[in-house]
């Protein structure tokens, strides 16, 4: 048996392993609670309640981050949009209820597509009230009223980063130019966003 | 706005995070979201596919989503991290939440006899269903499998990795789940009813039925899920629940106002017991004899004990078993010591402090013990093997003064001079003059009454006497090197 040829082998094939799969790159809970994702397993509107969520951006890099608020029962998107935190910078957002649903407003100067204006934005229920024809089957559900809003979880993944002063927009999020993200986002002829 | 350096940037994301406050009647809840890495980073860039990307990765204009794209994921089963590869960034998902917070949680809940709430809430239920037949864990099925019976078992096995469609599980009871969120003393939480469930059980069959299953697993199988799953009468898909609970309140501390995620030391899981000193004699280890205070049901997987003294080097030692040894010790000092068990879901609370003390031989002392027995029990000088031998034993702890006592008392040198009661016990008297107590081995060690009686009329002293009545026909066991202490 020829064992240095063995050996040999083994290590090649150990070195190619590393190299092939590096373990970094494997999704995994963050012992340190930073990280690329962030769930939020749970919110509250319900009654006087009143949920503040702030996202901090401790990096050197703006991040640009997708942020969805599902409902309680199944998970379904009540409200979804984008926000590009600006280096070293936090976006805090409300959820409170509303008649019987729930709304949304951020309470930091953060560019946001679509952008908040400083309103209270209305969740919607369409994907489960049966409102709107969509591809889930949300009707389906036992309970299909907007007070679903009223809790349930969020999800936070980060979309993209960039250099705050060294492209267009890094510099749009560190500036508050978010009449430039939102054009970004453009599908409309002759404004396409990127 | 096209701007290539927007793109040009390598990927280093991560960073984030998040804290969540709930301000509700006055008073506030808060906890730290869950981070989730190395998600996006090893992501390659797709093609656009308008609304819906192929993959989990996006660019800054596209709705990200969590389920597009195989995705490898960590998990840590049984102390091992392995790597596996789900087919979608929900399932890798499912897993790591399954495989880290089932096994954080559950425990952590199980181990508590204090009344308490708990608001426990699935973020990513969503990905858990089928995508043509959503169920919430919290719809009418829910409640009306309430009243079936409860039955633990294991069905199936995992057939498809990450996949919920006939995975391995441990079928739980709807009343045995461990949805809870009662939270009766916080009206902040009066949720309405499809979200709230008032659990009146115990948890420990969910939680032994999965420490059961994962034992039954095993790492020959470790790619197989424990899911903990509830019946569901509208779907006989599995539905998995990756179960995270806040806790919001708990006796033992009062009122908590700010919950935690994935903490694994809000709970007081063990505590151990130790004797208040151990003192060791010759030997450089200490061994330990650890006992649980408190039966929490949490498993241990290793129990350490950390010593330290003023002028000597700090010590730790660990075992999977509750007797531990630690050393080196430095002979002469006084260490403080206490022990921690350590579980899947954190360190217990340490132990109170004791006491390790090494009590080392007087090599001279033992030098002129063994001279003296030569001299007096064999009648002649020490040959240099035996007693570099005995002196070697002795003095490294393996043996002790009862056992050479006996060993030269009983030796064949010793017996072939047939020596009567009498001049026995004067030799025996006169070789441990110096260690009065050791004559308690010679008369353990032959065991006749007529010696005693001997005893009794040349050991005047009412201390041998006793010793002597005390410790006829006794075995010698006594770690009698003890005597041979500066």
């Amino acid at each position: 048996m020829n064992l240095p040829a063995i050996f040999s082998a083994l290590a090649r094939t150990a070195l190619f392993c590393c190299l092939a799969h590096p373990t970094h790159a494997a999704m995994r809970i963050s012992p340190t609670g930073e990280g690329e994702v962030l769930l939020v397993p749970y919110y509250s509107a319900i009654e006087g309640d009143v949920t503040l969520i702030t996202i901090n951006n401790p990096t050197d890099y703006v991040k640009a981050v997708g942020i969805s608020v599902r409902e309680g029962l199944a998970g379904r998107e009540g409200l979804g949009w984008a926000t590009y935190i600006a280096t070293g910078s936090a976006f805090t957002f409300g959820i409170k209820r509303d008649g019987s649903g729930a709304v949304i407003k951020p309470t930091t100067d953060t560019c946001t597509v679509p952008q908040f204006h400083s309103w209270w934005i209305s969740m919607r229920s369409m994907l489960w009230d049966g409102s709107a024809e969509a591809h889930y089957e949300g009707t389906s559900d036992s309970f299909s009223g907007e007070e679903r809003e009223q809790a349930g979880s969020v999800e936070v993944i980060e979309m993209e980063q960039w250099h705050p002063s060294e492209s267009v927009k890094g510099r749009a999020a560190v500036e508050r130019n978010c009449e430039s993200l939102v054009q970004a986002w453009s599908r409309f002829e002759g404004e396409d966003g990127d | 706005m096209a701007d290539p350096t927007d793109e040009a940037l390598p990927w280093r994301g991560g960073g984030l995070s998040g804290t969540v406050v709930i301000e509700s009647g006055g008073g506030t809840v808060s906890y730290q979201a869950i981070a989730i890495d190395g998600f996006a980073r090893n992501r390659t860039r797709a093609e656009h596919h308008g609304y819906n990307s192929k993959t989990t990765r996006t660019t800054s204009t596209w709705t990200p989503g969590l389920a597009r794209g195989s995705l490898s994921f960590q998990q840590t089963i049984d102390g091992t991290v392995i790597t596996q590869t789900a087919a979608s960034g929900l399932e890798a998902l499912s897993a790591v939440l399954d495989s880290t917070l089932i096994t954080a949680q559950l425990p952590t809940i199980a181990s508590s006899s204090a009344p308490q709430s708990w608001i426990v809430t699935m973020p990513t239920k969503h990905l858990h269903t089928d995508n043509e037949s959503l169920l919430g864990p919290f719809s009418e099925p829910w409640n009306s499998d309430r009243s079936e019976s409860c039955d633990v078992t294991q069905v199936g096995e995992n057939t498809t990795l990450g996949g919920f469609k006939n995975a391995g599980s441990v079928t739980l009871c709807a009343s045995t789940n461990v949805l809870i969120t009662s939270n009766k003393r916080s009206p902040a939480f009066a949720s309405p009813s499809w979200l709230t469930q008032t659990f009146a059980g115990s948890l420990t069959e969910p939680i032994n039925a999965l420490r059961m299953a994962s034992k039954r697993e095993g790492s020959a199988a470790r790619d197989r899920r424990i899911t903990v799953s509830t019946n569901y009468s509208q779907d006989t898909d599995i539905v998995g629940l990756p179960v995270i609970a806040i806790p919001l309140y708990a006796d033992r501390y009062g009122d908590i106002e700010s919950g935690s995620f994935g903490s694994t030391t809000t709970r007081l899981l063990k505590r151990l017991s130790v004797s208040e000193s151990v003192t060791t004699y010759g030997k450089s280890k200490a061994t330990v004899q650890l006992a649980e205070v408190n039966e929490s049901g949490v498993r241990v997987d290793a129990y350490s004990i950390s010593c330290s003294a003023p002028s000597a080097s700090d010590l730790t030692a660990s075992s999977v078993f509750q007797s531990v040894s630690i050393g080196p010790l430095e002979p002469g000092i006084s260490y403080t010591c206490s022990a921690v068990a350590h579980t899947a879901i954190g360190e217990s609370e340490p132990s109170a402090n004791f006491y390790i003390r090494l009590e080392t031989v007087n090599t001279e002392r033992a030098l002129a013990f063994f001279e003296r027995f030569y001299t007096l029990v064999l009648g002649r000088q020490p040959d240099q093997i035996g007693f570099e031998h005995w002196v070697g034993t002795l003095t490294s702890g393996s043996t002790s003064g009862g056992d050479i006592a006996r060993a030269f008392f009983l030796s064949s040198e010793y017996q072939r001079q047939n020596t009567s009661d009498v001049p026995f016990v004067e030799t025996c008297y006169q070789a441990f003059s110096a260690e009065r107590r050791m004559i308690r081995a010679c008369w353990g060690g032959l065991g006749s009454s007529l010696r005693v009686k001997l005893a009794q009329k040349y050991c005047q002293g009412s201390l041998i006497q006793t010793s002597l009545w005390r410790w006829q026909g006794a075995t010698v066991s006594d770690p009698e090197a003890s005597l041979l202490r500066p």
